[in-house]
């Protein structure tokens, strides 16, 4: 973090660091305080529970509020001092408007992106697990593919199948598209029955989603940040 | 609006009407956070709304921790 960059103290300084820390202690009782104005030059944005979007979830659900990412994403891409972002990701998913605009977000950042699968990438959050230049997944992490539903008010017309359709398009031209899986094995993926017990769909742990080619790496928060680390320096 | 999730509409949607706690967000030393708000004028930290993951480290704004939290009704 920046530590060469950080001019040698003379002894001048060192006084004026002493003074501060008395200062520091007569006032708030401790010597040291987290550095004003430092910014660590990797950010991290972490996606749990459910991506919230449009409409707020009953409160005993954990969300990730798309109005708070959204804005954390620009000051990412606005501030200089921050040359890369660790997307790390243990969600079921969610609102598919929600979570494509911060898998776009993200996918729209002029500096490096990393995401991490810990626990689970499910749904949606598979969109935002690609979106990112690189993308690792825990061992143990997991990610369902299964196919969006409609909730509420449905009209058994052909049109509400077209709809469904298309919000499915936009889900599966995402992924393909920033990932290495083909859209025949996805749709397969999607579809499949006998994989899980209340939907149809399929679980992929840690090394299947790589072998799938949703996710480039199995790994840990240590090769995320190494391989942040080498596309910064890129 | 389509919920794409595993997680059954009935779980996500059920409205457990026992909630009687108060989610705020606030900036607290510069940090933007949810806090719950407590009786007697307090408030714990619930979770920090921050990208950068120094402020994490920072003790006085620990997930837990109980802090004063002065409030009025329309902040709430």
């Amino acid at each position: 973090m920046g530590e060469g960059k950080r001019k040698k103290e003379t002894p001048g300084e060192k006084e004026l660091q002493t003074a501060q820390e008395l200062q520091n202690v007569k006032e708030l009782g401790v010597t040291q305080l987290p550095a004003q104005g430092s910014v660590s030059n990797i950010h991290c944005i972490t996606v749990i529970g459910q991506v919230e979007g449009h409409l707020i979830l009953p409160p005993q659900n954990k969300t990730t509020k798309y109005e708070h990412i959204i804005p954390q994403l620009v000051a990412v891409e606005q501030n200089p001092q921050i040359e890369g972002l660790l997307v790390i990701l243990n969600t079921v998913g969610g609102d598919v408007e929600a979570g494509l605009a911060l898998a776009e977000m993200v996918n729209g950042l002029s500096k490096p992106a990393v995401s991490i699968v810990l626990g689970g990438g499910h749904s949606i959050g598979v969109p935002i697990a690609v979106a990112a230049a690189y993308s690792f997944i825990a061992e143990t992490a997991t990610m369902t593919i299964h196919p969006i539903r409609l909730n509420g008010m449905v009209i058994g017309v052909p049109q509400t199948y077209e709809y469904l359709d298309k919000m499915q398009d936009r889900v599966i031209r995402f992924i393909k598209e920033h990932s290495r899986i083909s859209e025949e094995r996805l749709r397969e993926l999607m579809f499949r029955t006998g994989d899980l017990a209340r939907d149809i769909g399929s679980v992929l742990v840690g090394k299947d989603a790589v072998e799938a080619g949703l996710i480039d790496e199995v790994g840990g928060v240590a090769q995320a940040l190494s391989k942040l680390k080498e596309l910064i320096a890129q | 609006m389509i919920i794409y999730t595993p997680i059954p509409p009935e779980i996500l949607w059920q409205d457990k009407k026992e909630t009687d706690y108060r989610l705020v967000e606030d900036a607290i030393d510069g940090i933007r956070m949810q806090i719950m708000l407590l009786p007697d004028q307090t408030a714990r930290i619930e979770r920090i709304l921050s990208t950068d993951p120094q402020d994490f480290l920072r003790e006085s704004c620990r997930p837990g921790t109980v802090i004063e939290y002065r409030y009025c009704h329309k902040n709430v």
